[in-house]
Formats: structure tokens, sequence, C-alpha cells
């Protein structure tokens, strides 16, 4: 233990919050003790309810990956999200942020499946979704005209490589998870009532979302798909309708707001 | 007398309206834009008074202006009566910690937080108040007791006060004072609220965990307060292994109780004044 120290250095906001997040050595010194607790005992609480309080955060946020992790190897499982937490320390003053960076971090480490990747991906997306505001829902008349559209605030697109929907959906009932299969999944993530969902749509019709998301006029978000080739013409003319009837009767898509307004 | 809204109870009392006088809420919890927090939250209006508390401020330390912003935004939406937060710092400018540290009680840091507290006064539609933490450690560089600190808080930036109860009995263990002669220090016409908890008994301290009945102590220093300050208004947190709603109610009932016993059944202050629930 080092030489008890009066004074504080002007960041010592800084230095303690590193001590707590076990990012920097504990200085003892700055703390006095008391009845209880030696001075190192004193801030080791912190730093003990900072591990538990981030860690049992993050699985909140993640329920589909911590599910797979603790399906496989939960030790490891555990290592790999606290170097996470360890690398991405919270920064926003709600912890429902807490796990923003974990899809683009996990693709970034060695070893760690695409299904991962993609679980967390999803995660995310139905987090961002439950609380998120709720636009007008359109109307299926107001389609008529082709009007300029948006996405609800609460939808997400996914263009998933595996069946990640699936298990999610198995491990968050208590299900069995199913075999995890390798396959296209254009995936729409919405919310309906107070609950989050998930819509498998045929990939024209992801595609025409994808084009709303992007700011594209309808006309042009079908021209779109089509030179892209993920429809022909009669197939196109068969189902168009239907696909937005769907995206109406799910809420999916709003107006969009007049230039210059958010 | 009022407890918090958690989620386990909201399909309850959003659907029977059971009879509790009000409600408190964690402000961020409710700081979104839409989907089932913010439905609760509005059904939860149509039915009672909301008052606001916020564990996300970080007072000691630097404004979080999107915190702020969505905050009073919050406040406007409730009209809650009077809106409080911590006596601590949560974050440095890199990282939040989410919980709530303690400061050191000297001078310069007495004057960061007056001059933060007059700020974010002036930017609310309601009082502001400042609650007592609960603490596990003592800094070498404070140079006052915390009662004074925060007496002295309150009537700098012209603040009300939240008195945990259950906090200055947690502290007083843990850095032993007695916590009688911190109610007594407190600033009577400043608290508007009183917090009543459980907490958890660890080896060698005490823990604020919020997950238990109110214990015989902290009755017992919830009536020194009262007997001081008179019929102020009291809340119930229970916020871990979270009881069924009538087990809630239950301990409101024993708090109320207690508080009528003493001051003869006398109502707190005027409607819409701050602390008149």
């Amino acid at each position: 233990m080092g030489q008890r120290s009066g004074e504080l250095p002007p960041d010592w906001r800084e230095q303690m919050v590193e001590m707590i997040r076990g990012a920097a050595p504990v200085r003892g010194d700055w703390f006095a003790g008391g009845p209880v607790c030696s001075p190192e005992e004193q801030i080791g609480i912190y730093v003990q309810q900072y591990r538990l309080r981030l860690y049992d955060a993050l699985l909140d946020e993640v329920p589909g990956l911590a599910a797979l992790l603790q399906g496989d190897d939960e030790e490891a499982g555990e290592r790999l999200l606290r170097r996470y937490l360890a690398d991405h320390p919270p920064s926003s003053w709600t912890l429902n942020r807490i796990a923003d960076a974990l899809p683009g971090w996990l693709a970034e480490q060695p070893g760690v499946g695409a299904h991962l990747v993609e679980m967390a991906l999803l995660d995310r997306a139905v987090q961002e979704g439950f609380d998120a505001a709720e636009g007008r829902p359109i109307q299926p008349a107001e389609l008529a005209t082709m009007p300029r559209l948006q996405l609800q605030p609460h939808v997400r697109l996914l263009r998933l490589r595996h069946n990640v929907h699936s298990l999610r959906s198995a491990a968050l009932s208590r299900r069995p998870l199913p075999g995890l299969q390798a396959a296209d999944f254009p995936l729409v993530v919405f919310r309906r009532g107070r609950k989050m969902r998930h819509w498998v749509v045929p990939l024209p019709a992801w595609g025409i979302l994808q084009g709303i998301a992007a700011g594209r006029g309808v006309p042009e978000a079908i021209e779109d798909v089509f030179a892209r080739g993920l429809v022909d013409a009669e197939h196109l003319t068969d189902e168009i309708g239907t696909w937005f009837r769907d995206f109406s009767e799910r809420s999916l898509v709003q107006l969009a707001a007049p230039p210059g307004e958010p | 007398m009022g407890v918090g809204f958690r989620v386990p109870h909201y399909g309850h009392i959003v659907e029977h309206r059971p009879e509790m006088d009000w409600f408190e809420i964690i402000s961020e919890n409710f700081m979104v834009d839409g989907g089932s927090p913010r439905f609760h939250l509005d059904r939860l209006l149509d039915a009672y008074p909301v008052v606001q508390h916020g564990v996300s401020m970080s007072i000691g330390g630097e404004e979080d202006v999107e915190h702020t912003q969505r905050l009073v935004a919050l406040a406007r939406h409730t009209r809650t009566p009077w809106l409080s937060d911590h006596v601590c710092f949560t974050r440095s400018r890199r990282v939040n910690t989410h919980d709530l540290l303690p400061v050191p009680y000297t001078p310069e840091v007495l004057g960061h937080m007056v001059e933060r507290s007059k700020r974010i006064a002036g930017a609310l539609p309601c009082p502001f108040a400042l609650e007592n933490p609960s603490s596990y450690l003592s800094f070498e560089a404070s140079t006052m007791p915390e009662w004074a600190f925060i007496a002295e808080l309150a009537e700098r930036a012209d603040i009300a006060l939240l008195l945990d109860v259950n906090n200055v009995f947690v502290s007083s263990i843990n850095h032993g004072f007695d916590p009688e002669h911190y109610l007594d220090q407190i600033p009577a016409d400043r608290v508007v609220q009183i917090h009543l908890a459980g907490h958890s008994v660890r080896e060698g301290y005490r823990l604020d965990t919020h997950d238990a009945p109110v214990c015989d102590e902290v009755w017992a220093l919830y009536a020194h307060a009262i007997e001081r300050l008179g019929p102020v208004s009291t809340l119930i947190e229970w916020d871990g292994n979270i009881p069924s709603w009538e087990r809630l109610a239950e301990e409101a009932a024993r708090a109320r109780a207690l508080r009528d016993r003493i001051t003869g059944g006398a109502e707190p202050a005027p409607s819409g004044a701050p602390g008149s629930l």
C-alpha cells in the first residue's frame, strides 16, 4: 500500500473508473478504509459490482447469442464476452446500447463462427426495435398512389446465411435447438403490438424493403430488384400486390416525411 | 405513499389499478421512443401521479447532453411533481460504469455539484432533488462528512433532497457513523421524499440491493426521521427478488401506518407542491 493521499489528481474520476473496470492498478492510498473494510476491499466492492452488473446487462441484450455460447463452452463464451466488455466498455447513459459494437467486434475475432456474428446482429435488431418509435400505420388504400415510403423505426432488415432466427426462437422459448443450417434467409425484424417478431420474406420483397430503407421511391425500388434479376416480370406482377399488402398489415412501412423533416 | 413501477407488476397495475397514492419510475427505463415501456407508462399516467427518479445523471461528473434532453422531455410528458437523482458520479469521459460511485467530500467537488445542480434545476420543468447515496468506500481526500456535504449542496444549489433512510443505515455500518446523527443534520425543510428499501448483509459490509423487506433497524430510523420531518412522501423500493403485488403493497401499508402513528395521520404538503404525494 502506498502513502495515504490527502489530495486527488484533477483526473481522479477517469482514474477511478479505470481502476473499477480493471484497466488500471487499484490505488488503495486514495481510500480511507473503515470499520469493516480495508481501502483495497472498499474499492474492490465496486470492482466486483462492475463485473457482475455489466456482464449480466450484456447477456440481457444478446439472449440468443448467450444461449448459443452457453450451449457450446460456457466458460469460453464468458471469456469472449468479457474481452468484448474490456475492449468496448459502455459509454452511453443507457445499458440498452452495451452490445452495439458486439457484432462488428465478434466478426474480427479469430475462430468465431459466422453464425455467432449473425445471432448477435439479430439480437441487436430485436433489442433496437423493442423500444423504437411507431409511426402512423399506412392503410392499404394509401398504397395505390405509390407514395414515397420509409420503414417504420422498429423495422430492421437482415440477410442471414444461417437459420439463427429459428435457433433464437427455440432458445428463448426453452425448446430444443434445431440444427444449424446454412441457407439464404432474407429476414424482416419488426414489432407488432408490443412484441418483436421476425418474418422470412421472399428475396424480391426483401429487396424492395431494402430499397425503401435506402430512400428510393417505390417504383425505383421495384425497378432495382427487377434489374438485379431478383424477380422476373411475371412473378413480379403476380406477387407485388401481396407483398405490399403484407407490408401494410405488418406495419413495416409508413409515409415518408416531407423533404426537410426528420 | 408510493412504490416503484416495476416490470413484474406492469400488467396488474394497468389492468386493475390497485390502490396506491403514486408510483415512482426509473427515468432512464422510459427515456425511449416507444414500445412496451412507453405503452405501460402512458397507462400508468392515466391513473396515478408518477414521480421520476434517475440513476444516470452523474451530477458529480460531466453532463451528458443527450441524457439531459431526453430527461427533460420525459419530465414534461409525465408532469412529475419533482425529479431526483443521486449524489454521485457514474462515468468518466469515456466509460459509463452504471454504478452510483461516491465522490470525495471536498469544497472543489461541492462547487462542481452545486453548479451542475443549478443548471439541471434550471432546465427541468419541476423541482430537482438529490438523494444521499449508499457507499462502500470513503476518500482520504474528504474534508467534511457526507451529511454536511449534502446539506451545503442543497442550500447553495437551492434544490430539494430525497432522503434514503436505508442508504443512511447501510453507509453507517460500512463507515461507522451514527445514523440518527446523520438524519438530524439533514435540512428538514428541503426533504421532499423518503426512500425505504431492503439490503443484503455481506461479509463484513452491507450492500444496497433493494431485494428484501425493510429491516427493523431501518424501520426504527424511518420513525426517527418522520418524528423530525413530519409526513413526508415515502416510497418503498424493491428491485430484486420482486415479490407479489400484495406483499409489496403490504410493505407500503406498514410504512403508512408507522408514519400515521407518528404524525396523527397528517397528509404530506398541499397538492401540487414538492413532497405533496
